[in-house]
């Protein structure tokens, strides 16, 4: 008889960039159960909405996380723009969608590396990073910051993108993309990778929907769903159809993230093509009143933003449902059964991010 | 240019007594839990259950209202993955839900304090 035995995973675990703990329920190797818990990092962000000004709160949201900081800018102020009723200018729409396309850069990079370092291949992990290096330069360039940006504000963006740096952020484009094929045919066709990836974690598209994943994690399971279909900031300007796969292990949500990242770069040269001149802020007076839902696609997924406003400055609520907080029953799902062995990368394919999950 | 999803994005205010009927009918019309969560708007709980439809990106948001000491029923029976939202707004918030499958107890989040974001006493009262 198999002998039944429970082994804590994380908080500190050398796959984890940060803490979340897992009781991992085995029999001999195999997972049956695993049971996580939350919180260690626990900041109360939501609650801090009631004690700031609605303007300032922007700065807040933002530093919910260091890798998905635009996307929960922009959520924030969408949901606070549709409040108000405040029309964007066409130009800030363009803007707003190309840093946030450079950010999901940014954090499919960070993560592809964490993945190859997980996997033991060091040397790739060196070379993701410093493809990633390019892509921070490139938001330090255009914004000022390397991981906070504060570009977004309600009424639009507070900086411009120049002719020059529009420029500059097409000749990097190349150079990433040429960078990233020689990546992308290293990892994909490695033996040692497909060996500890390939029919390992799989989460059906079934389990998929009913377990509520989202983002590339469900895309992998071939759930065609992606928020930028609805059409915010200028995505509804531009050609993308969501990436898909239909093997749902492992080794098709890397395929997935790294042919995001191509999509990204076709995104980028798209909205440049497009962008039109003009104001890239309308000022924005009185305070909000009302409440508004709003969904976009971070990078690692679906996140949900709602924001309560009583007529003051400042706001009842803010609530963000994160991606990697809806994917977190998905993960459980797929670690039943797994080989112990496993359970780090298994973590890790989900790209889990743990701040944002806190908030 | 792409084709552009237009898409419901509603709040719909539902009887605590009819959450259930309205969970069983989203189950049966293939939507999946987005988000459930609690806000605390002038002493009473405000709990919105969001239900997206992946087809067409229709998205609805029910919104129970209850006081501070009536408990809703879980619809963990209905949406597994409801249980961690469930459970986030037990212990954040303190609202009091029944029958959770996989309740938590208190233990998702590791946090000393006791429904940080819940009424305060006097304003419980």
């Amino acid at each position: 008889m198999a002998k039944r035995s429970v082994v804590p995973f994380g908080p500190q675990h050398p796959v984890l960039p940060e803490p979340i703990h897992i009781d991992l329920v085995l029999e001999d190797e195999k997972v049956v159960e695993a049971i996580p818990n939350i919180g260690f990092i626990h900041r109360g962000l939501e609650g801090l909405a009631s004690k700031r000004d609605y303007k300032e709160f922007t700065y807040v949201v933002e530093r919910t996380c260091g890798i998905c900081s635009f996307g929960h800018g922009n959520g924030y102020v969408h949901c606070v723009e549709n409040i108000m009723d405040v029309e964007v200018p066409e130009r800030a729409k363009f803007l707003r969608t190309i840093w946030a396309e450079i950010a999901r850069m940014h954090s499919h990079l960070l993560w592809l590396g964490l993945q190859a370092d997980q996997l033991g291949f060091e040397s790739l992990f060196y070379e993701i990073w410093r493809i990633r290096e390019k892509v921070l330069d490139l938001l330090e360039l255009t914004t000022g910051g390397r991981l906070i940006f504060s570009v977004n504000q309600i009424g639009g963006c507070l900086k411009d993108i120049t002719p020059d740096m529009m420029k500059h952020i097409l000749e990097e484009m190349d150079v990433i993309e040429k960078d990233l094929r020689v990546v992308q045919r290293t990892l994909m066709s490695d033996t040692s990778v497909l060996s500890r990836t390939k029919g390992v974690g799989v989460l059906t598209k079934e389990q998929a929907h009913d377990l509520g994943a989202c983002g590339p994690f469900a895309r992998a399971s071939g759930i065609a769903r992606d928020m930028r279909k609805l059409g915010y900031d200028a995505y509804g300007y531009l050609d993308f159809e969501p990436i898909t796969s239909i093997f749902g292990d492992c080794f098709a949500r890397i395929d997935v993230r790294i042919r995001e990242v191509f999509q990204s770069i076709d995104l980028i040269r798209q909205a440049i093509a497009k962008i039109p001149g003009g104001e890239i802020m309308n000022p924005v007076k009185g305070n909000p009143k009302g409440e508004s839902i709003v969904r976009i696609e971070q990078p690692r997924g679906e996140a949900v933003y709602y924001v309560h406003a009583n007529g003051t400055k400042f706001i009842d609520r803010y609530r963000n449902r994160t991606p990697t907080f809806a994917n977190l029953s998905g993960l459980c799902e797929t670690l039943k059964g797994a080989n112990f062995a496993d359970v780090g990368m298994m973590v890790v394919t989900i790209d889990p991010c743990i701040s944002c999950t806190e908030r | 240019m792409a084709e552009v999803v237009k898409a419901a994005n509603d709040i719909v205010p539902v009887d605590k007594e009819d959450l259930m009927e309205t969970a069983n009918i989203m189950k049966h019309k293939g939507r999946r839990v987005s988000q459930i969560c609690a806000s605390l708007i002038d002493g009473k709980y405000e709990i919105l259950y969001s239900f997206a439809d992946d087809e067409n990106y229709d998205y609805t948001s029910y919104k129970v209202t209850i006081d501070p000491e009536v408990h809703v029923p879980s619809i963990t029976a209905i949406f597994p993955n409801a249980n961690f939202y469930e459970n986030e707004m037990a212990e954040l918030y303190g609202v009091k839900v029944d029958y959770i499958d996989g309740d938590y107890h208190n233990k998702l989040y590791r946090i000393k304090e006791v429904a940080p974001f819940g009424p305060k006493k006097e304003e419980a009262k």
